[in-house]
């Protein structure tokens, strides 16, 4: 293989990895912080994806032409909205009425909801029973470094992800904010008893994860053109999968475990012959080699480091 | 300032506080003597809000409080410094603290208590960077004072700090009480050994099994007295016969 094709696999592996990296916060941080296993998170993925569907569709009628900057940089915004949106109302309704019940409601609870979402979209988007093409929201010049060919749309999915990866780092680490997060986190009971609204916290925590779920949702769709009511289920499970490889509750291993999984499901496909087969089942090998052999996850904290 | 009346509270079905009246006046400590499940810890979350009170109010600078959030409650002026010192493990001191402050928004404000907390508690302030879980008891008993303090509160709650700590942190602990009293923060002192809390309270409560058995008067100078009597002749003032009175 040409180091050319090395460095694109290695540009399409990033590019995956990301977006297993934005749906795995979410539910390192549902878990870190509340406690809960979010398993409708995945629809909120497959939501973003057709929110910036819809979105896109609304904004190119009203007139922002199609392939600017403007356009997506606008339909970013309404899919973090969206996202937003569609985490707090689950919050309000589903989480956190079920916060005293045992954990095995809330797992339940979410598992329906998430097929009541996909079913929704099913039955009241356009055409929704069908994969959707979904529209170039920007167009960029492909360029090449050192030779080689860059795909610009890999390139934004990374930038992106990074920027919002790295504002998530500095909301946590280094604001009042963060650190209400945290000690929630760590002590709920004795959050509350500092005065810290440990509700709200709850509340705005569901509402970010949501958020850069759909954003991941919004990426699938940028870089593979179509989407699809069922698109959620397997990235949600994947998601997943990546914040349990990164020791769930941690936000930082969950960014890592989305990027492991990305890298060793490209390679997979490129290196096994006729790998593309394994693809899906890969990240749950890994997953189940970390849960034998480092159960505490890429950075192998014994307990689950919480946030 | 503060007022308990009458309070009764249960976990479940199983009664703890059974019509618990405490008076905590203005500018003193009064403390709260106990064995081991007396209700003394029950006492301070029943008056946070965590634990419900069944019957019976609890009055803060003259407005009742029980049924409010703890939210509010902590708002209103009253900081606690909880059993265990419940510090955040993987929180710095100095985050540890402004989490303390999490209810003032004037960032001077903020300034001038830290100041001051570094000024009782030099540790901290040496410290500042180190993650609390990595602290000793003693330097975590600190912190935990010093982020109740942060709150600028009328009334501190302080459950058993000098459960586990060593002979002279206990002084150390007991010393700081004082000056912080004696700056103008009413202080409720929960103590299970409390006899050196007694000696420094003005006034004293005794709790058994979720009754105040025993409680000192303004009028009777010698019912503190009493009270220690009661404690030394009972050890812990536990769970031997209830004195005659
Ligand atoms: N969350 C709870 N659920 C059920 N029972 C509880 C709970 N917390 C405390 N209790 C019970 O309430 C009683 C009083 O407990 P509490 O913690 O208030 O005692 P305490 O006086 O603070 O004791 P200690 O000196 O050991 O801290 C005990 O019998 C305890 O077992
Ligand atoms: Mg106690």
């Amino acid at each position: 293989m040409t180091g050319e094709l090395i460095i694109q696999q290695l540009l399409n592996a990033l590019s995956l990895g990301v977006m297993y990296s934005l749906m795995a916060v979410g539910f390192t941080l549902f878990f870190g912080v509340i406690e809960v296993i979010n398993f409708a998170h995945g629809e909120v993925f497959m939501l973003g994806a057709f929110g910036a569907l819809a979105a896109s569709g609304i904004l190119i009628s009203a007139g922002l032409p199609l392939g600017s900057i403007g356009l997506f940089i606008v339909v970013l915004l309404s899919v973090m909205i969206i996202g937003g949106l569609i985490g707090a109302i689950m919050e309000r309704t589903i989480i956190k009425p079920m916060r005293s019940s045992p954990e095995i409601m809330t797992l339940l609870i979410t598992l329906g909801a998430s097929i009541v979402m996909r079913e929704a979209v099913m039955l009241f988007f356009p055409n929704g029973r069908n994969p959707q093409p979904f529209p170039q929201i920007i167009v960029m010049k492909s360029f090449f470094i050192g030779g080689v060919l860059i795909k610009p749309d890999i390139v934004l999915t990374v930038v992106l992800a990074a920027l919002l990866i790295t504002g998530l780092y500095v909301l946590i680490q280094k604001t009042a904010f963060g650190r209400y997060i945290r000690a929630t986190a760590q002590d709920r009971e004795a959050a509350k008893m500092m005065g810290i609204r440990v509700d709200r916290i709850f509340l705005i925590t569901f509402i970010l994860g949501s958020a850069l779920g759909a954003v991941a949702g919004l990426m699938n769709g940028m870089s593979y053109g179509i989407v699809k009511f069922t698109m959620g289920f397997i990235v949600g499970i994947k998601g997943f999968a990546a914040a349990v490889v990164g020791g769930l509750g941690n936000v930082y291993g969950a960014v890592a475990g989305g990027l492991l999984l990305g890298f060793l499901e490209t390679m997979a496909v490129v290196f096994i012959p006729d790998g593309s087969r394994f693809q899906e089942s890969i990240s749950f090998i890994i997953v189940i080699l970390f849960l034998v052999f480092r159960p505490g996850g890429i950075f192998g904290e014994r307990t689950y480091e919480k946030v | 300032m503060l007022k308990i009346n009458t309070v009764s509270t249960a976990y479940g079905s199983i009664p703890v506080l059974k019509d618990v009246s405490i008076h905590v006046p203005r500018g003193s400590i009064t403390c709260l003597l106990g064995s081991n499940g007396a209700g003394k810890t029950t006492m301070i979350k029943t008056i946070l809000g965590l634990v419900p009170a069944l019957t019976g109010e609890i009055i803060f600078n003259g407005k009742k409080i029980n049924g409010l959030s703890t939210e509010d409650i902590v708002k209103s002026g009253i900081a606690v410094v909880p059993e265990g010192r419940r510090v955040f493990p993987k929180m710095t001191v100095w985050e540890n603290l402004q989490i303390g402050a999490c209810n003032i928004k004037d960032k001077g404000k903020i300034q001038n208590s830290l100041d001051k907390v570094f000024t009782l508690f030099p540790r901290l302030g040496e410290r500042r960077s180190q993650n609390a879980g990595t602290m000793s008891g003693g330097e975590q008993q600190m912190l935990a004072m010093g982020r109740a303090l942060m709150s600028q509160p009328q009334i501190m709650l302080m459950d058993e700090p000098s459960l586990g700590l060593a002979p002279l942190m206990v002084n150390e602990i007991f010393r700081t009480i004082d000056e912080i009293s004696k700056e103008g923060t009413t202080v409720l002192l929960i103590e299970q050994n409390g006899f050196k809390a007694i000696q420094m309270s003005h006034y004293a409560y005794l709790l058994q099994k979720g009754r105040i058995i025993l409680e000192s008067t303004d009028s009777d100078p010698a019912s503190k007295e009493k009270i220690k009597e009661v404690y030394l002749k009972h050890g812990t003032g536990g769970n031997s016969s209830e004195p005659n009175e």
